[in-house]
């Protein structure tokens, strides 16, 4: 019983950090924008398509693992900075339903556009050596690439709080997705902070798509799954809230785990039970307001 | 802004619409009878859609390299996209037939065909589908088709679990403690039951360690390869798991189980549905999976065979044709021989010919059952294993041909 | 008069197709006072918007420090050296006060002086931990003040600063701002619904009247002229001091 329910424990954590990786970029764009982005699905498939592409399938030393996931990040970011000049921007002051409508045309073009550059068929990416394969620790199976990913799960919730919170970036955008004319008005470049925010948005996207593709095939059929799962997260956790996307990340892993060992009937719903359940009892999600009016 | 709308609604219907440009309008000119394809040519299911129609198109490439058929007469394919509903297939149906375009084949999902079959019925046309293989659609073990406009060429889901269950009751005896994964709709759970239920018939003792069912579309399955690796009881040469999956679901449980060790730590892994596809995009690192499903290409010893692999090798640089390239085969196959027995393209004389037709196939000679509507096709159980040396990265350690069970 | 500061000429601003300001003329002079008088809806916050570039679409010239503004961005015109403390004040509840004034720094490339802040504005020193969201209304409007300052800018825009204030603070706050152009080298224009407190402070007053400058002229005389104050503000005598609650 308690291998079990520390084996639950061990991969909840493990589903839950990607989920916040891909999460992250997500609520980060909400957070400041109040974009609800559905093209994020996409950011993340291209992100392991690039990756894939960079390294031919074949993960063959660490290093090359990071230059691919640079490489995966910083293009996507790209892209990323790219729709929101020639989208996002000319919507900002128009209400959700038009943002989330050009979000979700954009989605089906990267859509289209992956399919017609890499085609049909599915890939795969081999996975470094030194991440393949698993160990025990008190007799519990641990995978582990999942202790790598929650490595760096952990390193992103950090940088990315400390980033919010301690930079002058950092502040600067806090002031801009609080009130982004009183912001101008003070001098502050509202625009660039926008662009920056969606590019990193994008980016942390695309460096999930990487980080996740050894263990996915990788084909056209990511970009929906990922942004059904971030979107619920984002909703458990609160809009914009960093925090909460962490904390509704690995609830939810965890709700996945237990119900997929304990109460496997559950476990296909588990997501939507969660969401469901935060919706009725706390529309504004675990973590309230975005990040911008109170503490991340 | 009111000028980014346009390119933004554009791209949209454009997407949406699916892209039917190619199709031809299906005036067929005397000299050729085009049949119309209906497979998903966007999103998730493309690569089983191209399978499909390049199948279809090998296939009538050689038909009418070696003179057509009715005395002549050339074959053609047309295209629409299958979409992902019942309703877009449905659209694709009947855009087909209001074209003209009476002859239709293909079709990816049975949700989908449960959706086309009943307009083809009510309409001139018929309709030969590749992977619509669920009892409900085929009229099941009854023998009798629920429908007199559409025939079938793939194997009944359940008569692939069934020969699985056969072959590892004989080769696996031992393996007896079942984790079972799978998708969570009627296929999955019915593919399930077919092998363990085949399994207890040859005398198996089966025990089902747990049953983890997940959604078609989902691609992580961190917690139920950890709920799996964790609850693994008795020796390993006891160890069994059935996946009822398919495409990225398949590749995407093994390499999750990879990370965990999990294929080293059972002696079996079974799965029925068509793999191949999956085993290549692996890499060459696919696991050791025993498959049932329609087709190998290494199944089968015949010319014809040969012909098949070789002529879709040279329109997929050189990549070997999986269940669906020979379900879009058989397809044009079926038209060939159906069309050449009753003298002419139209539907109704076509169908009536493709009841109870009978044509060499690379598996040998396969019947259109008469009541039925399904072509005898037999099951291919295959063992494969990733392997970088081998073409398309896969080595095929064996294969078994099960032979269709007449229903 | 010295050297003008700003010079607003002819300025039209629009909200959509309505019409909010028709052809408004301005001039402050360095280190000047001025007053912006009208009743609500009169147009004093959107005149404030407009030399800001904010929301509503301008016809007409605006300069500021020798430099046509009126074609710039907010943003642009704020590194201009313009500072505009709205009447709801928006200090960003997130950051904390020393957050809120370094930003404000920060955007013009001024170093953050604290001290000099906490010297015209005394309450501050022991706000600038706090987070914004903790400030009651009086303290945000100091630190509302001290943050449109420590950018150092040439010309404030205090829209409504006495609003729903408590007669003591509103003391302090004239003291600061009496304080200021002297201590920051700024020029100011007080748009205010309390006319005791902007007669107190400023040399001129502007009074506008539905979207129109209706008069102009120095506050002692339209301190002494009841009959103006009462034709455009509705006001009985210049001892009452209207608070804008009453409104």
């Amino acid at each position: 019983m308690f291998g079990q329910i520390f084996a639950a424990l061990v991969s909840g954590i493990a589903t839950g950090m990607p989920l916040f990786i891909v999460a992250s970029g997500l609520t980060l764009i909400y957070g400041v924008m109040r974009v609800l982005n559905f093209a994020h699905g996409a950011f993340f498939m291209i992100g392991a398509f690039l990756f894939y592409n960079v390294l031919g399938g074949v993960t063959g030393s660490i290093s090359l693992l990071i230059v691919g996931l640079l490489i995966a990040a910083l293009s996507v970011g790209a892209i990323g900075a790219v729709s929101e000049v020639a989208v996002f921007r000319r919507l900002y002051a128009r209400d959700h339903t038009t943002t989330l409508l050009a979000s979700y045309a954009l989605l089906l073009t990267l859509d289209g556009l992956v399919q017609q550059i890499w085609g049909v068929s599915p890939r795969s990416q081999t996975q470094l050596p030194a991440f393949a394969g698993s160990f025990q620790i008190l007799g519990v199976r641990v995978a582990t690439y999942d202790v790598v990913l929650i490595g760096v799960g952990a390193v992103l919730a950090i940088g990315l709080t400390l980033l919010l919170q301690r930079t002058s970036f950092g502040q600067t955008t806090r002031a801009v997705a609080h009130d982004q004319t009183m912001a101008r008005a003070l001098g502050l470049h509202a625009r660039g902070v926008q662009l920056a925010v969606f590019a990193l948005g994008a980016a942390l996207a695309g460096l999930a798509g990487g980080l996740i593709s050894p263990l996915l095939s990788i084909d056209p059929s990511l970009a929906p799954t990922f942004v059904v799962q971030s979107f619920a997260i984002v909703i458990v956790g609160g809009l914009g809230s960093m925090g909460g996307a962490l904390i509704a990340a690995l609830l939810i892993g965890l709700l996945d785990s237990f119900a997929v060992t304990f109460f496997p009937g559950f476990a296909g719903f588990s997501l939507y039970i969660a969401v469901t359940l935060v919706l009725l009892l706390r529309p504004q999600g675990i973590f309230g307001a975005a990040f911008a009016s109170r503490e991340a | 802004m009111k000028k980014l709308w346009i390119p933004i609604t554009g791209v949209v219907l454009l997407t949406l619409s699916g892209c039917s440009a190619g199709s031809s309008t299906g005036s067929s000119a005397d000299s050729t009878i085009t049949i119309g394809m209906i497979a998903p040519t966007q999103g998730a299911y493309a690569e089983i859609g191209k399978n499909i129609t390049d199948g279809f198109q090998v296939a009538i490439d050689e038909v009418n390299a070696n003179g057509g058929v009715a005395g002549g007469k050339q074959l053609a394919m047309a295209t629409k996209d299958e979409g992902s509903s019942p309703q877009t297939a449905t659209q694709a149906a009947r855009d087909f037939t209001s074209n003209g375009v009476n002859l239709l084949g293909g079709l990816f999902s049975s949700a989908d065909c449960a959706g086309v079959d009943p307009v083809v019925e009510q309409s001139p046309a018929i309709l030969v589908t590749a992977s619509c293989a669920s009892d409900t659609l085929t009229g099941g073990i009854s023998g009798t088709s629920p429908f007199k406009r559409t025939f079938g060429v793939a194997v009944r889901d359940q008569a692939n679990a069934q020969a699985l269950a056969e072959v590892m009751a004989q080769k696996f005896p031992n393996v007896t403690n079942y984790d079972a994964f799978g998708f969570d709709y009627s296929w999955g759970h019915e593919t399930w039951q077919t092998y363990r239920d085949g399994l207890t018939a040859a005398d198996v003792a089966v025990q089902v360690n747990s049953e983890q069912f997940v959604p078609l579309s989902a691609s992580d399955f961190h917690s139920q390869v950890a709920a799996i690796s964790g609850g693994l009881t008795g020796p390993v040469a006891s160890r069994g798991i059935f996946l009822a999956t398919f495409g990225a679901g398949t590749s995407g449980f093994l390499k999750q189980a990879q990370a965990y060790d999990l294929p080293s730590q059972v002696a079996l892994i079974a799965n029925s549905g068509e793999y191949y596809n999956v085993a290549r995009s692996l890499n060459g690192q696919a696991p050791d999976v025993w498959n049932s499903y329609d087709y190998n290409w290494a199944a089968f010893n015949t010319t014809m065979n040969t012909q098949f692999v070789t002529d879709y090798g040279k329109i997929a640089n050189g990549a070997k044709p999986v269940g669906w390239t020979y379900q879009g085969y058989l397809i044009g196959l079926s038209y060939a021989a159906a069309i050449n027995k009753a003298g002419s393209g139209d539907p109704e004389a076509v169908r009536t010919a493709l009841e109870g037709v009978s044509f060499d196939a690379p598996s040998g000679s396969l019947t259109m059952g008469a009541a039925s509507h399904q072509l005898s096709v037999p099951s291919v159980i295959s063992h494969t294993v990733g392997d970088s040396t081998s073409s398309d990265g896969v080595k095929v350690i064996e294969t078994q041909v099960v032979p269709y069970s007449g229903k | 008069m010295t050297a003008k500061t700003l010079t607003v000429s002819h300025l039209e601003a629009w909200y959509g197709t309505a019409q909010a300001l028709f052809g408004i003329d301005i001039a402050v002079a360095e280190r000047e006072v001025v007053g912006l008088l009208g009743r609500n809806g009169a147009g004093k916050s959107t005149t404030f918007k407009a030399i800001m570039g904010i929301e509503a679409r301008r016809l007409g010239t605006i300069v500021f420090q020798d430099r046509e503004i009126s074609r710039l961005r907010t943003e642009t015109i704020a590194r201009s050296g313009v500072a505009w403390v709205p009447p709801d004040r928006r200090i960003f509840p997130a950051l904390s006060v020393r957050e809120n004034l370094a930003l404000a720094a920060r955007a013009r490339r001024q170093p953050l002086d604290v001290d000099r802040l906490v010297d015209a504005v005394p309450i501050l020193e022991r706000l600038l931990p706090r987070r914004g969201y903790q400030l009651s209304g009086g303290e945000k409007q100091a630190v509302a003040i001290a943050r449109a300052l420590a950018g150092k800018p040439r010309l404030l825009l205090l829209d409504e600063p006495t609003e729903g204030l408590s007669p003591l603070v509103v003391q302090q706050l004239h003291e600061s701002i009496l304080s200021l152009p002297a201590k920051f080298d700024v020029s100011i224009i007080l748009a205010e619904q309390n006319l005791q407190f902007v007669l107190s402070l400023t040399s001129r007053v502007y009074v506008l009247d539905t979207g129109r400058m209706a008069h102009e002229g120095s506050s002692t005389e339209f301190a002494n002229s009841t009959g103006l104050q009462h034709q455009l503000l509705s006001v009985a005598s210049t001892s009452d001091s209207r608070s804008h609650a009453d409104h």
